[in-house]
């Protein structure tokens, strides 16, 4: 059985006093029998030398007056009357005998009247000491007190009286008194007894009741401070000593309030550092050297979809898988050898079996002397990232197509740019030449009508060679015609204009060469188109003039009469109004279609090269375009278009 | 035909000159001046039935020049000349007062034919 302190206390307090107590009363208890024992010895002794003393000096009396009275009897031999004083004597109570001897010690009378003992030789110590000392001697004999008292008249001894006192009353009065001393002893003892228990009784209570309160004094506050001690440990820090002392409890309550404040303050870091990891978002796992799970946040139970305590005690290999061929524990040697954290990429094992993509990171929890004793794990998931690397991945892929495509659209740009800055160049310097031939041109004009009006009459035959001049400068000047158109700035004036009726218009004020057919076919009808009507003239012109030329060069050189036929044809087209021209020339030949449209590119024999590329340049700034169709030997067809625009209605002009 | 008096306005001397010696041949009284300035002087000084004039003259040009001669002399008839194509400046010229707008070379038998229309108008 346990007992408490307090009560270990009491009890060894009682138990002390109960033995001091009992100790002290034993030994009163002793005390007071030794000397009860010694009293009741000391008062028979007393009472038995007493009573000795008064028998002693009644033997000595009596023998003294025995002896005096016999004196004068003794010397004269006066028998009768020694008989009678002896035999007085002898018959005393308590008297043995009595007798009366002489100066040899002889007994000479016993006072009896048989004279039994008459001649006894009296030899004893008493006998010899009395006559010797000339006095009355006593001696205590077994059961007897002798006394012996010489009788001597003068300085003549006559002999002694020898009496015999019997003890047996006193020895029966000893006896006696013994008894009721004893009797006495008993019950002072038995009185002493129970005084002594009472006693004992009382102080073992009290004793009892004052342990118990001293106890109670001593093991109270410790109560109150084992239960601040539990109050502590369930995190109470805030605690109040009930009481105020120097003492060792004191000293105890006082420690006990400092480390509550310790702990405070230790415990506040604690519940910092616990709150930070358990509301880090990223998962945090803790490892012991061998690889076994110590601890994780709530982050890491969710992330591996475990609860913590089935989670503790994993084996890393569990729990994290890298893409390499490490396993997690060559990481661990590899931390402890470098010491220095770091990263991988691995995967998230959860409890499902699936995984999860994480950016792990390593570093080593060592203890004071570096020794790596722990290895702290952040793994952060990087599934996002993961996505948005394969979107990435994804979207460049698709980015390179397009750059692709962009790239390939914008050469295309790029060159149709160059070629218009090409164009554009060329138009400038073409703009130019033309213009400064144009004057000598004309002054070369003027000379010749002046050379043939002087010559006319003069008789000299100057008229073939000054017609070859006339038509040397009307070639010039169609080519400066071309190199002009082409080289025209910009400066556009569309207007809304119904295209058949302006087509006829146009092609009633040209000049058809004879032979050659025109049929029209205009299909346009209300279709209302905007344009520069000057420029879509030239444009229109162009391709006539090219188109009779085609087939005055095909089947009407050297001077043959020229035939063919020319159709302008017009439609709509979709989103499109369309010009056909179409001749029975001998057509564009396949190999230099994709060429017509450059600039100075010509299959004549006399020509700028500038026709069609003029008329392409004419048919982009109206917003249209050009297209060629021919076939060899069936004649060209050229289409150029232009948009349908609304509104174009509104203000029709032919 | 009767003589018309003329007046070409033009700073390429060859030029002017070839169409003045043309132009007298044919029997018209002709006068040259290789600046505007010349040209709007002489226009005031005397009286023409045409002037025939080059647009691009250096300082004053050939339409400020026909809008200067006609301000002295509105019944004057100016045709004025280029070597670039007509087009773009024609509106110019007839706006300035300008009759027709001829681009060289000139079509001589055309400008005859113009002056004798001239010459039977006045």
């Amino acid at each position: 059985m346990r007992l408490g302190l307090q009560a270990r206390y009491a009890l060894a307090l009682v138990t002390l006093t109960v033995s001091i107590v009992v100790l002290l009363g034993g030994a009163l208890l002793l005390h007071f029998r030794i000397t009860s024992e010694q009293m009741h010895r000391s008062g028979s002794e007393v009472a038995q030398a007493a009573l000795m003393s008064q028998l002693e000096k009644h033997a000595w009396g009596e023998a003294a007056h025995l002896a005096e009275n016999l004196a004068n009897p003794m010397y004269r031999l006066d028998v009768n009357l020694i008989q009678d004083l002896v035999g007085s004597a002898a018959t005393q109570k308590g008297v043995n005998h009595a007798f009366v001897f002489d100066a040899s010690r002889r007994v000479l009378h016993d006072g009896s009247d048989t004279l039994e003992n008459y001649g006894r030789l009296l030899a004893d110590e008493v006998t010899l000491r009395a006559l010797q000392a000339g006095e009355v001697s006593t001696a205590t004999e077994e059961h007897a007190l002798v006394a012996v008292a010489p009788i001597a008249i003068g300085t003549q001894t006559l002999g002694g009286v020898h009496i015999s006192f019997s003890l047996e009353a006193i020895e029966g009065d000893i006896a006696e008194m013994q008894g009721i001393l004893a009797q006495i002893s008993a019950t002072g003892t038995m009185n002493y007894l129970v005084a002594v228990s009472v006693v004992c009784t009382l102080l073992i209570v009290l004793s009892l009741i004052l342990s118990i309160r001293v106890a109670r004094g001593l093991t109270h506050p410790i109560e109150i401070l084992s239960d601040l001690t539990r109050r502590i440990g369930g995190g109470q820090y805030e605690i109040e000593i009930p009481f105020d002392r120097s003492d060792e409890v004191g000293e105890l309550a006082g420690a006990l309030k400092s480390m509550a404040a310790d702990l405070k303050e230790t415990t506040v870091s604690k519940d910092y550092v616990d709150n930070i990891l358990k509301n880090m978002l990223e998962p945090l796992l803790v490892f012991s050297r061998d690889g076994k799970v110590e601890s994780a946040n709530a982050a890491a139970c969710d992330a591996l979809d475990r609860e913590l305590p089935d989670l503790v005690g994993r084996h890393v290999d569990e729990i994290l898988c890298y893409e390499t061929a490490l396993h997690g524990l060559d990481y661990f040697d590899q931390i402890e050898r470098n010491s220095k954290p770091f990263s991988v990429e691995g995967s998230l094992c959860k409890r499902d079996g699936t995984s999860i993509p994480a950016l792990v990171s390593w570093s080593s929890i060592g203890d004071p002397s570096g020794k790596m004793q722990q290895l702290l794990c952040v793994a952060r998931d990087i599934t996002e990232r993961k996505e948005a690397e394969e979107e990435i991945r994804k979207l460049n892929e698709d980015l390179e197509q397009r750059v692709l495509e962009r790239t390939e659209e914008l050469r295309a740009a790029q060159d149709s740019l160059l070629r218009k800055e090409r164009l554009a160049a060329l138009g400038q310097l073409t703009g130019t030449v033309a213009h400064e031939l144009r004057n000598p041109l004309g002054t070369i004009v003027n000379s010749a009508h002046v050379v043939r009006r002087k010559c006319s009459g003069l008789g000299a035959d100057l008229k073939e060679p000054l017609d070859r001049i006339d038509r040397g400068i009307k070639r010039c000047d169609r080519i400066i015609t071309e190199l002009l158109d082409f080289a025209r700035a910009k400066g556009l004036q569309p207007e809304p204009t119904n295209l058949d009726s302006w087509l006829a218009n146009l092609l009633e004020e040209q000049q058809i060469p004879d032979g050659i057919a025109v049929r029209r076919d205009f299909h346009a009808e209300s279709a209302a188109v905007c344009f520069d009507r000057e420029s879509l003239r030239r444009a229109i012109i162009n391709l006539v003039d090219n188109a009779c030329q085609a087939m005055a060069e095909g089947n009407g050189a050297n001077g043959a009469a020229v035939s063919g036929e020319l159709t302008i044809a017009s439609r709509k087209n979709g989103e499109r109004v369309e010009i056909e021209i179409m001749d029975t020339g001998p057509g564009i030949p396949e190999d230099v279609l994709p060429q017509v449209l450059e600039p100075l590119f010509s299959t004549k024999s006399f020509g700028t090269g500038l026709g069609l590329p003029t008329v392409q340049r004419i048919m982009e700034e109206n917003d249209g375009g050009l297209d060629i169709r021919s076939e060899e030997g069936h004649g060209a067809q050229i289409v150029v278009w232009l948009p349908l625009k609304n509104g174009a209605e509104e203000g029709l002009t032919a | 035909m009767t003589a018309s008096r003329l007046l070409i306005v033009d700073d390429d001397s060859d030029f002017a000159v070839s169409l003045a010696e043309f132009l007298e041949l044919c029997d018209h009284q002709v006068d040259i001046t290789f600046t505007g300035k010349d040209g709007v002087e002489a226009a005031k000084k005397n009286y023409y039935d045409a002037v025939l004039m080059d647009i691009s003259l250096p300082g004053l040009n050939g339409i400020e020049s026909l809008r200067q001669i006609r301000q002295a002399n509105p019944a004057v008839r100016c045709f004025l000349m280029t070597g670039f194509s007509a087009d773009h400046i024609a509106k110019q010229g007839i706006e300035a007062g300008a009759v027709e707008i001829l681009t060289k070379p000139i079509e001589l038998e055309d400008i005859l034919r113009r002056l004798s229309d001239i010459r039977a108008t006045n």
